[in-house]
């Protein structure tokens, strides 16, 4: 048997269309070389960017503004670290930022997976109202609230405090994430829910032991979208606050742009420092960030 | 009616009954109220200030001086400078504002002062007058006479150059507008860029060639009218300006709408571009190796008949009219306003301020010495178009300066759109 195998095989005739195959392996090459092509360059061009900021961070002020921002480092420095530190007082910022973001973003997520779990699992009157009169307030520009939302924080004495920017980070974060949330829960499957019933678990049990560690991948998707979201933010805690030392990071940065000059290596630096934490966040829920997204979009 | 429309009308409702309350919160906020009576209420005076970075050093030296003094304590608030500018009149009308504000002088403090939001300051000008020349006391006065800032300092404008660039080029700074041309054609003919100005991000340095245009051609009484919306942007005198510009325009460098100000400096440096018109405030961001060698002249006379004016912004402060301690505040300004205090100031403003203290004792630079003898030669002194025009009335005038620059053929439609602008602006302030 073992014999027989290789002769017949070498009395089989060529297959006529082997150079067809050929021609197509070199077609799916060629594809494959373009398609990698073109993912190289778009991903250069979304780095590159990011990449100039980090070599412009390592100049001296003297090169950058000798040979332009465009030209090729003649000089690196750790200087430029130092002097952002210092000068735009990173570390306080950088506390500001997060006591002001970790309690917004637990309280938001908490708040809307409650919300959510409400309206797409009871049979509330005027469900579908409320659900789009929350989204519709995501719809108004920012920037139109800017003066109302500051004018009442000033009548109710709560201007130039951080809790008032940590309430209406909650407030407006608060309707979509729940809409997301809202397709997110309606898809698991109610046989769950009433299983749990059966077995004598109320309302809050049920949303607590059985709902929310469902919806797990859509929380940690949403949850490493707002961090970056409201660490970012720099519109609202310019606008809520006057204080230099309840700023935060975002704004520190921005105060390292002086009035007429600016040296744009110090701003480099003091950008990558407060990159870092949302990065780190970003990294960390990666994985569910993609899935959890692509799960609450399919009901 | 369905089922659905019901649902919507519910919606709908319910918007407009939430905007109603915003609206309703809305309009009770943010009066104006009186002097506070009676004495000082505790804690620090808030100096709320756009200097931040390299440049808020002065200031913190002159705060740690004061508190030293024991009469009170002051705490500075660094705000970048963009957001001070745009947040200010919100600082000013909130219920517990800050006390004290770096700010500019001219329009820019009077639109403050118009809307009763300053505090009066005549106490502390009274005590230091003699040590103030008089057109900054007049400066410093609302439509009243009141006087609602105290100066600190005010800088000069030139078309600043490099003396080794011009050596290698030929060629000497001019004096006037046809020399300027003359000199400018040269320069380019030499393959190097005459003129630049960085304009992608830092728009209003048009400005500074309108104004001085304006200046040369119809003289700052006419300046100060058109700025103050007694005189049209679309009046033949106006159309002069531009047709003087037309003329440099084939000496600008020709993507300056597309340059930031930083890349416009960095060409400068290299010896890309010859001339940038800039004030004092551009010299630290020179590299250090090409300091020395940079140097500056008085914008060339256009019109000999019409008298020399300069461009000599002011800066200092202002306080709000509802701080609760008034005396702090007045003592801490009394201060700044002090020949002591300013000399101190100027110390750490790199030589690029004058301090507005006659007494004050500070030792200028070469650039600095020519240009405060520039400033106290002319006849007549101007802030910059946004002071002397108020703030409001920057967005206009950037427009109707880049969109002719991108087109210079269409001035009477340009000139006629800024005035159409301009005005807007007014009836609505």
């Amino acid at each position: 048997m073992t014999d027989t195998l290789p002769s017949r095989r070498e009395t089989l005739p060529v297959p006529a269309p082997r150079p067809a195959v050929r021609r197509g392996s070199r077609r799916r090459r060629a594809a494959t070389a373009g398609f990698h092509t073109t993912g190289i360059l778009i991903s250069v061009a979304w780095f590159l960017p990011i990449l100039i900021v980090l070599i412009t961070s390592f100049r001296t002020f003297d090169d950058v503004a000798k040979n332009g921002i465009a030209s090729i480092p003649r000089t690196f420095t750790f200087d430029t670290y130092a002097q952002a530190w210092q000068q735009g007082d990173l570390l306080p910022a950088l506390v500001n930022s997060m006591i002001v973001t970790i309690p917004t973003v637990v309280l938001t997520l908490l708040l809307a997976a409650a919300a959510a779990f409400g309206l797409s699992r009871f049979k509330i009157p005027f469900r579908r109202t409320i659900l789009l009169i929350m989204l519709a307030g995501n719809l108004l520009p920012v920037q139109m609230l800017l003066i109302p939302v500051t004018r009442i924080t000033q009548q109710i004495d709560v201007y130039d405090t951080l809790g008032a920017l940590i309430a209406v980070q909650i407030a407006f974060g608060l309707g979509f994430y729940t809409f997301v949330l809202y397709g997110f829960m309606r898809s698991i499957p109610h046989e769950l829910q009433e299983a749990a019933t059966l077995d004598g678990a109320g309302v809050g049990r049920i949303f607590i032991q059985v709902i929310l560690p469902l919806t797990r991948p859509a929380l940690a998707a949403l949850g490493a979208l707002s961090f970056t979201w409201i660490f970012n933010d720099l519109l609202w805690s310019i606008t809520l606050l006057q204080s230099s030392e309840k700023l935060p990071i975002t704004a520190a940065v921005l105060s390292l742009q002086g009035q007429y000059v600016s040296s744009w290596s110090v701003i480099a630096a003091a950008t990558v420092v407060a990159a870092i934490p949302s990065t780190i966040v970003f990294l960390v829920f990666q994985r569910s960030f993609i899935g959890g997204l692509a799960l609450g979009s399919v009901k | 009616m369905t089922r659905k429309h019901t649902r919507w009308l519910g919606a709908v409702g319910s918007t407009i009954l939430a905007t109603a309350l915003l609206a309703g919160c809305v309009s009770t906020g943010g009066e104006a109220q009186g002097p506070k009576e009676g004495p000082d209420s505790e804690g620090p005076l808030i100096l709320q200030s756009r200097f931040t970075d390299a440049e808020k050093g002065g200031l913190e030296e002159l705060v740690k001086t004061f508190n030293a003094k024991g009469e009170g304590t002051v705490k500075i608030n660094s705000i970048p400078t963009q957001t001070f500018n745009q947040q200010l009149p919100s600082y000013l009308t909130s219920k517990n504002p800050p006390d004290v504000y770096t700010w500019y002088a001219g329009q820019a403090t009077r639109d403050f002062a118009d809307q009763n939001l300053l505090l009066d300051l005549n106490s502390v000008w009274d005590k230091n007058k003699a040590d103030f020349p008089e057109n900054l006391a007049s400066l410093s006065e609302d439509a009243k006479g009141t006087k609602v800032f105290v100066p600190t300092n005010n800088y000069w404008w030139g078309v600043y150059y490099f003396k080794s660039d011009f050596e290698k080029l030929g060629v000497t700074p001019p004096k006037t507008w046809d020399e300027f041309l003359a000199l400018s054609e040269k320069i380019k003919g030499e393959g190097v860029t005459p003129i630049t100005m960085g304009l992608s991000d830092n728009t209003w340095l048009a400005s500074a060639w309108f104004d001085y245009l304006d200046l040369r051609i119809n003289g700052a009484d006419f300046h100060q009218e058109l700025l103050a919306g007694k005189k049209s942007y679309d009046s033949p005198e106006v159309k002069k300006v531009f047709e003087a510009f037309a003329q440099i325009l084939p000496f600008v460098n020709p993507s300056t709408l597309g340059t930031t100000h930083n890349q416009a400096i960095s060409d400068f440096s290299q010896g890309n571009a010859a001339m940038y018109l800039l004030g004092a405030w551009a010299q630290p961001a020179i590299p250090a190796d090409k300091k020395d060698d940079l140097a500056f002249f008085q914008f060339p006379v256009i019109d000999p008949s019409v008298p020399i004016a300069e461009e000599a912004p002011t800066d200092g402060f202002i306080a709000s009219v509802k701080t609760t301690k008034p005396e702090l505040t007045k003592k801490f300004l009394d201060f700044i306003a002090s020949a002591e205090a300013q000399t101190q100031l100027a110390k750490g403003q790199d030589g690029t301020a004058l301090p507005a203290n006659l007494k004050a004792t500070v030792t200028l630079d070469a650039l600095a010495t020519q240009g405060k003898d520039m400033i106290q030669s002319a006849k007549s002194v101007t802030q910059f178009f946004n002071r002397d025009a108020g703030d409001a009335q920057q967005t206009p005038a950037d427009t109707a300066l880049t969109s002719f620059i991108a087109n210079p053929g269409n001035i009477d439609q340009i000139l006629k759109t800024w005035e159409d602008a301009s005005q807007k602006i007014r009836a609505n302030s």
